[in-house]
């Protein structure tokens, strides 16, 4: 793998090579298919559409990325997947999520609490927050076991030790007594991976696992979790608004835009070949060492406020080939090829 | 309305003397008792001194004289007051006997406090919003608003006179009863007619911790760690008990502390409506006689009641939170 993200453009083509060796041959709707998904907020400034009409798949053992900028429902799909929005002031208000042949959005509370954790597991953004700061690292670990495994605490305690080795963390045994304030933030990234992964996951959640940790910290960290992807054959749900931490990791993405599926396509053909403005401008913000460029060029214009969305295309304030009827209607979704998807009238 | 008073006096004169040379105390006196800023008994000629005569004569008197021998020596320091003027007994026998009472009364209103009003909180913070959460909070609203005496002569009429669920009133027998805990077992005291003072002392603590409780949840509720607990699957119970109530332990422990320490200082209203002979009565009679050696006796333990309940508090803290160290 690639020591930092900062020099990812010369790699992108070997990156992906590297990581398509998954079983998922026809890309789609193995494991998880998530179908029309809208969740909303209701909120003092009104309505707001947070995930409106998402659908993609997730096939057994793949890495797939969803990139977006901030505030475009990611982690709100993710969340509301794992049945984890808090309602009110959030309602899943439509959709479909369908994992081994059960609707995760319909099944009863405690059917849903044996999935998550279990089946679906979810790491977090900042590790420095999201571990119980009185508990030790041992016993968090060891309550995941513990409930999904039906194990004796003394053996669970063992399972957690060889968690530890699994995600690198020096002296386990001895570690598996820390307090989450006496580590790093790496380190505690990788303890909320072993938690995460004690359960033998089919899919691993990873909202932003390196936004909050240091460059060198974040390449060991996607490292990790490709090498145990591999090793275990789970899929991993990789959420991030960096490109790069993509083309290092996964070998399909989504791009989302204000809470809709912008575009669905292999990162071979995101990177070389995309299709939505958007994409566009999300690639030229990226630094590349194999071209000479002198300046980045970020998108115009801000993230959109999700309370009043434009009547047509949602993007179309902010973009550069906005035709005529782009303001007054949206575009639906579609197929373009095997497995890619784009919403954008340019494609109609 | 309250005011200070100091009490100060120079000279060599008496026991109580010894005491207050170097000292001077605050006192919070209600508008109730009648006395005078700066009164100070005098034994010799029993009667009062005049202290602003002898801060005029002698303006260094109050200054602090003491040496470490001095304070090694004072009887104060030995919780040694003399005797009361009143009563003709040690004050150390008065305050001891009345504490002990007071301190029984406070333990079992405090557990009553603890229980629900953690209990109340709990359920308040799981559905913040809700018809359940408005109910026990307007009730927590009531608790800290209701006057206690009211409230004690109103559970009097409800319990004793119209249901007859409690008979006894006052200070009557205990009993003792035995806990066995396998490898050691203890006696405990039981005091049938200690149920209603002990509720109506119980009601305020136990509205301000239910409300603590209920904020300081809600503010965990939403951190990080929470989720991902729930993303772990632990189940709603177990996140609201391990992880979050947990978490919020810490302001909870200081109200506790805090008001544990006011009920130990003694109940001068509940004590009189349940005619419970405990500190409170003791203090405020001994205030309304100028019994000056049980006030003061009544002022350096509550100075220490506070000292000691906010160092166990302190100590609790890093029982909870093992962020916490005292080096
Ligand atoms: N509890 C909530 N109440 C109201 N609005 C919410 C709530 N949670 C999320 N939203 C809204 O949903 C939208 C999507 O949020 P989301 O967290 O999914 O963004 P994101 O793509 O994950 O962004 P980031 O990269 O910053 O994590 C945002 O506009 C946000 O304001
Ligand atoms: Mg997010």
């Amino acid at each position: 793998m690639h020591e930092s993200d900062s020099k990812h453009g010369t790699d992108i083509s070997r990156s992906v090579n590297s990581v398509l060796g998954t079983n998922c041959d026809v890309p789609g709707t193995d494991l998880l298919d998530i179908r029309g998904l809208r969740t909303f907020f209701h909120t003092g400034e009104g309505l707001i559409k947070a995930v409106d009409d998402v659908s993609f798949g997730i096939c057994r053992g793949e890495a797939l990325g969803v990139v977006g900028e901030s505030g475009s429902g990611k982690s709100v799909t993710a969340l509301s997947i794992m049945r984890l929005i808090q309602i009110p002031p959030g309602e899943i208000a439509g959709g479909a999520a369908m994992y081994r042949g059960k609707d995760l959005l319909k099944l009863p509370e405690s059917k849903m609490r044996q999935i998550r954790g279990n089946e679906i597991a979810m790491i977090f953004q900042d590790p420095m927050t999201c571990l119980n700061p009185l508990m030790t690292v041992g016993d968090q670990i060891c309550e995941a076991i513990i409930l999904h495994q039906k194990l004796k605490k003394r053996d669970a305690w063992d399972v957690g030790i060889s968690m530890l080795e699994k995600v690198k963390i020096p002296l386990p045994v001895k570690r598996m007594k820390a307090y989450p304030f006496e580590m790093s933030g790496g380190m505690r990234q990788r303890v909320m991976i072993a938690m995460a992964l004690s359960c033998n996951p089919s899919i691993l959640i990873a909202d932003e696992p390196t936004t909050a940790l240091d460059v060198t910290i974040q390449a060991q960290i996607l490292e990790l979790i490709s090498d145990l992807r591999r090793d275990t054959g789970m899929a991993v749900w990789m959420i991030t608004h960096d490109l790069g931490v993509v083309a290092e990791t996964c070998s399909r993405v989504v791009v989302m835009y204000a809470g809709m599926v912008m575009e669905v396509g292999t990162v071979g053909q995101i990177f070389h070949d995309p299709l939505h403005p958007y994409t566009v401008g999300l690639l030229s913000c990226l630094p590349r060492v194999d071209k000479i460029r002198e300046r980045l060029t970020p998108i115009a214009g801000q993230p959109p406020n999700m309370a009043a969305l434009p009547k047509g295309c949602p993007f179309v304030e902010r973009c550069v080939r906005a035709m005529e009827g782009c303001w007054e209607n949206r575009p639906e979704e579609k197929e373009v090829g095997e497995g890619r998807r784009v919403r954008c009238w340019l494609w109609e | 309305m309250m005011s200070n008073a100091v009490l100060v006096l120079g000279g060599n004169r008496s026991e109580l003397s010894d005491f207050t040379r170097g000292m001077s105390i605050n006192v919070a006196f209600t508008n109730r008792v009648k006395i005078t800023p700066y009164a100070v008994f005098d034994e010799e000629s029993k009667g009062l001194v005049d202290v602003d005569g002898i801060l005029s004569e002698h303006p260094d008197a109050i200054e602090a004289t003491g040496t470490i021998t001095d304070i090694i020596l004072n009887p104060a320091v030995w919780f040694d007051f003399g005797r009361s003027y009143r009563q003709q007994r040690e004050v150390r026998d008065i305050i001891h006997d009345s504490f002990k009472n007071t301190a029984y009364l406070s333990v079992v209103a405090m557990l009553i406090a603890i229980i629900a009003g953690i209990g109340a909180g709990v359920v308040s913070a799981v559905k913040p919003y809700s018809f359940v959460d408005y109910l026990t909070m307007t009730a927590a609203l009531i608790g800290v608003s209701m006057p206690v005496f009211w409230l004690g002569l109103m559970l009097i009429l409800l319990f004793q006179g119209q249901l007859g669920w409690v008979t006894g009133i006052g200070f009557g027998e205990i009993t003792w009863f035995k806990v066995n805990l396998g490898l050691f077992s203890f006696h405990l005291p039981w005091h049938q007619n200690v149920i209603l003072p002990a509720i109506t002392l119980g009601t305020v603590p136990m509205a301000i911790i239910a409300r603590m409780t209920r904020s300081s949840m809600l503010e965990v509720m939403n951190l990080d760690y929470i989720r991902t607990a729930r993303a772990k699957g632990v189940s709603n119970w177990n996140v609201i008990i391990r992880h979050a109530l947990k978490n919020s332990l810490i302001p909870i422990i200081t109200v506790i502390g805090v008001d544990f320490a006011l009920l130990l200082a003694g109940a001068v209203l509940t004590e009189t409506v349940f005619s419970w002979p405990g500190l409170g009565r003791e203090i405020v009679d001994a205030i309304t006689f100028r019994d000056f050696p049980i006030v003061m006796a009544g002022v350096v333990l509550f100075a220490f009641i506070f000292v000691m309940v906010n160092l166990v508090v302190d100590i609790l803290y890093a029982f909870v939170d093992p962020r916490i160290r005292y080096q």
